[in-house]
């Protein structure tokens, strides 16, 4: 088990805190992903459970062994970083294979061989590093490091490089490995959708904070607050700014576009709130909103309409084609199960349909 | 494919370039209509930006001919060739507000001082930075910043627009409404807009049509949904769609007056195709086309579910058959078990095959269907 605990860094004197109270739990066995923008702060993190960052405040331990005092070597953390350079001289079999031979009882080859194949590279281990393209270079460094027996794997965009072709199937491919050796690892991105289809846990940051830390699922049905709302999920969802009347809802600055809502636990009428829709929730052709649409693209697979309701847009996303042309009115709605509810103020989440939502903004 | 165009929006005539020994482009030939959106569409290195760079007048190698509203602007100046440009590093002056760079267009034409404030204001409030006009660049967010960028080469009302990749450093959330609004924006314009990108779901949302580069050549120039239904080479359905298409060897054989391909264990019924028969070919099968069964029944073969990873609304299924194929599977809803065995039933009826030697399309099975329908 990894273990985080109330982890800070600040760089120089600057009181800046570039990671800000992390407390984080990695079960053995357990693919999580480090989730944010560039400066959210998960890089420092990485960086730091690695050994390459001094830790400011906190501590880390790693199978109950305290590790942040210790050279990076002596961590039993193997890595896979996007400047983590390969050794030249080495050609990419043995880089895969460099530290493996001694291990006893390992067939080192046969370990290579099978890494070379899941990823792909089999074709290309006799080479050397220098004439590689980067998608080869990063394929060869994720193989050494998922070769390696260590407590723990951390992967830094691993696959930033890679087609879509190849990376859709190389992420179904090394989470069923994770999962078959029972590897604990912690992969560090920016793009949601490594994160989402990779991770058992997804941790999303943003300004150093952890803002929620839970299973692709929850971020998605159950989301913290209102940045973890709008970050995840894509298309974003629609956020509308609205005011607590009576037993439903009216859109701010919107007399005709209120919404009943009986039954729900909503807060006090005059509460300023968001009310937060997924674009797979909004049912379009029924409900008692209206709205003109402003494009409506079929992408192969699904459709995705925009619509302009007396200046506010929404974002709609629907499996089939939508029969709807630009600038036409139509109806519009959703289920109050699908609902989210914030607080304007602390963005905080209020409401998941009909759910309170629990005060804790994370879970470790 | 469209060849001639009408003679008031952009014409590009075999347009070539390269670096010393390097060709980057081979004799590109494309028209834009005014108010019409082109979106060039390909992986990186394919020569997007060395093709708008030439298109603007920025390449001094460039050999080939550009015009613009029928007349043959090859020899004139960038500045003098009435094109807007719209660059992903945004490439704003820092050291002037966002109201002087989107004026700075118009200030070089010399037009009068409240026109020009006239001009901004209306288009600043189109895309919704009215408010930060008096900011300099770095108090932008890249999303104002990428605006603003966008307001400039709107402002003079070019004849032809040029935007490179201009929505890739923006949030998502940004990209979506910008991405929702720009249609409607750019046919406000009614310049011949080009719109460089490498998400395939820009590409259809904001594509009138769709250039895909690769390797220097237009590979296929089409409407966006005929792009995604019948990728014309391994290349395009490669980079278009996500997941993205599977392309699994096999061998076609005529049986009766049709084609037959087996994979998995299961005679795939085709439409005749010329020249393909006995042949090297890949089978394209869209991850959504692919029908997933908890049981055995005819027309579907047994794998196992090697992983299922959750994108946008669906799931991916990961599906290993007993000879140790993979295909990619999606749909909408719960999964099975990860490690369960499932049934997928292929769906010949939208299937396309490639020839495995060229990589070119030779039959679009729906496309066949459809016409003797």
């Amino acid at each position: 088990m990894l273990e985080l605990d109330h982890l800070s860094k600040t760089y120089g004197r600057s009181s800046l805190r570039a990671v800000n109270d992390l407390t984080l739990r990695v079960n053995d066995g357990e693919f999580i992903a480090l989730l944010g923008s560039s400066g959210c702060g998960k890089t420092s993190t990485l960086r730091m459970i690695a050994g390459f960052e001094a830790v400011t405040e906190g501590r880390i331990a790693l199978s109950g062994r305290r590790i942040d005092g210790l050279a990076p070597a002596r961590r039993r953390v193997a890595m896979a970083f996007e400047g983590y350079a390969l050794y030249p001289p080495l050609t990419v079999e043995d880089n895969i294979g460099f530290g493996l031979s001694s291990k006893p009882g390992l067939d080192a080859r046969q370990r290579v061989r099978e890494l070379a194949d899941l990823l792909e590279i089999g074709a290309i281990l006799k080479r050397k590093p220098a004439g590689l393209s980067g998608g080869q270079q990063q394929r060869a460094s994720l193989a050494r490091a998922l070769a390696r027996d260590a407590e723990l794997h951390l992967l830094d965009e691993p696959m930033g490089q890679l087609e879509p072709q190849l990376r859709a199937i190389l992420r179904g491919r090394v989470k069923a490995l994770t999962k078959a050796r029972g590897l604990t690892s912690v992969l560090v991105t920016h793009d949601q959708t490594e994160a989402n289809a990779m991770a058992d846990r997804i941790a999303v940051m943003e300004g150093g904070i952890l803002q929620q830390y839970g299973t692709p699922a929850e971020l998605h049905e159950q989301p913290a607050n209102l940045f973890v709302a709008t970050f995840f999920g894509e298309p974003p969802m629609n956020a509308l700014p609205a005011i607590v009347d009576g037993d439903g809802l009216r859109l701010e600055g919107d007399t005709a576009a209120r919404v009943s809502l009986a039954g729900l636990p909503l807060p006090p009428p005059g509460t300023s709130v968001v009310l937060g829709l997924r674009p797979h929730a909004v049912i379009l052709g029924q409900g008692d909103w209206r709205a003109t649409v402003i494009s409506n693209h079929w992408l192969g697979d699904e459709a995705h309409v925009a619509l302009d309701m007396n200046g506010r847009l929404i974002i709609a996303v629907a499996h089939n084609r939508v029969q709807a042309q630009t600038g036409s009115v139509i109806p519009l709605g959703f289920s109050s199960r699908d609902l989210h509810l914030f607080d304007a103020a602390t963005g905080r989440a209020l409401l998941h349909g009909s759910r309170v939502a629990s005060p804790l903004s994370s879970r470790t | 494919m469209r060849d001639a165009v009408s003679t008031d929006g952009l014409l590009v005539q075999e347009m070539s370039t390269g670096f010393g020994k390097t060709q980057v482009l081979h004799g590109v030939t494309l028209g834009v209509e005014p108010g019409e959106t082109l979106v060039l569409f390909g992986p990186s290195g394919a020569g997007k930006t060395v093709l708008l760079r030439a298109i603007a007048g920025l390449d001094p190698n460039a050999v080939g001919r550009v015009f613009i509203a029928g007349r043959d602007v090859s020899m004139v100046g960038p500045e003098r060739r009435g094109i807007g440009v719209a660059f992903q590093n945004f490439a704003l002056y820092p050291h002037m507000s966002a109201m002087e760079n989107i004026a700075s267009p118009l200030h070089a034409r010399k037009l009068p001082e409240a026109e020009i404030a006239e001009k901004v204001g209306r288009i600043a409030r189109l895309l919704k930075i009215d408010h930060v006009l008096a900011q300099q660049p770095r108090a932008l967010s890249n999303g104002q910043k990428q605006r603003t960028a966008l307001a400039r080469a709107l402002v003079g009302a070019p004849k032809v627009l040029l935007m490179d990749d201009p929505l890739r450093n923006v949030d998502a959330k940004l990209r979506y409404e910008m991405r929702m609004e720009l249609p409607r924006l750019l046919r406000q314009a009614g310049a011949a807009s080009i719109y460089v990108t490498q998400d395939y779901r820009e590409a259809m949302a904001l594509g009138d049509r769709i250039a895909v580069l690769i390797e220097g050549h237009i590979v296929q120039l089409d409407a966006p949904e005929q792009v995604y239904a019948a990728p014309a080479s391994v290349a395009v359905a490669r980079l278009f769609g996500d997941p993205p298409l599977n392309l699994l060897p096999c061998t076609p054989k005529v049986t009766g007056d049709g084609l037959t391909v087996r994979l998995f264990g299961l005679d795939l019924a085709l439409p005749m195709a010329a020249g393909i028969a006995g042949r090297d070919a890949l089978l394209g099968l869209r991850p959504e086309s692919i029908g997933i069964l908890g049981a055995p029944a005819p027309g579907a073969a047994r794998a196992t579910l090697t992983a299922a990873t959750p994108l946008h609304g669906k799931v991916v299924l990961l599906l290993r058959t007993p000879e140790g194929e993979e295909i990619l599977a999606s749909q909408v809803g719960q999964p099975p078990e990860t490690g369960s065995t499932v049934w997928f039933r292929p769906a010949p009826e939208t299937a396309l095959l490639y020839d495995a030697a060229s990589g070119l399309l030779t039959l679009h099975a729906g496309a066949t269907t459809e016409e003797a329908a």
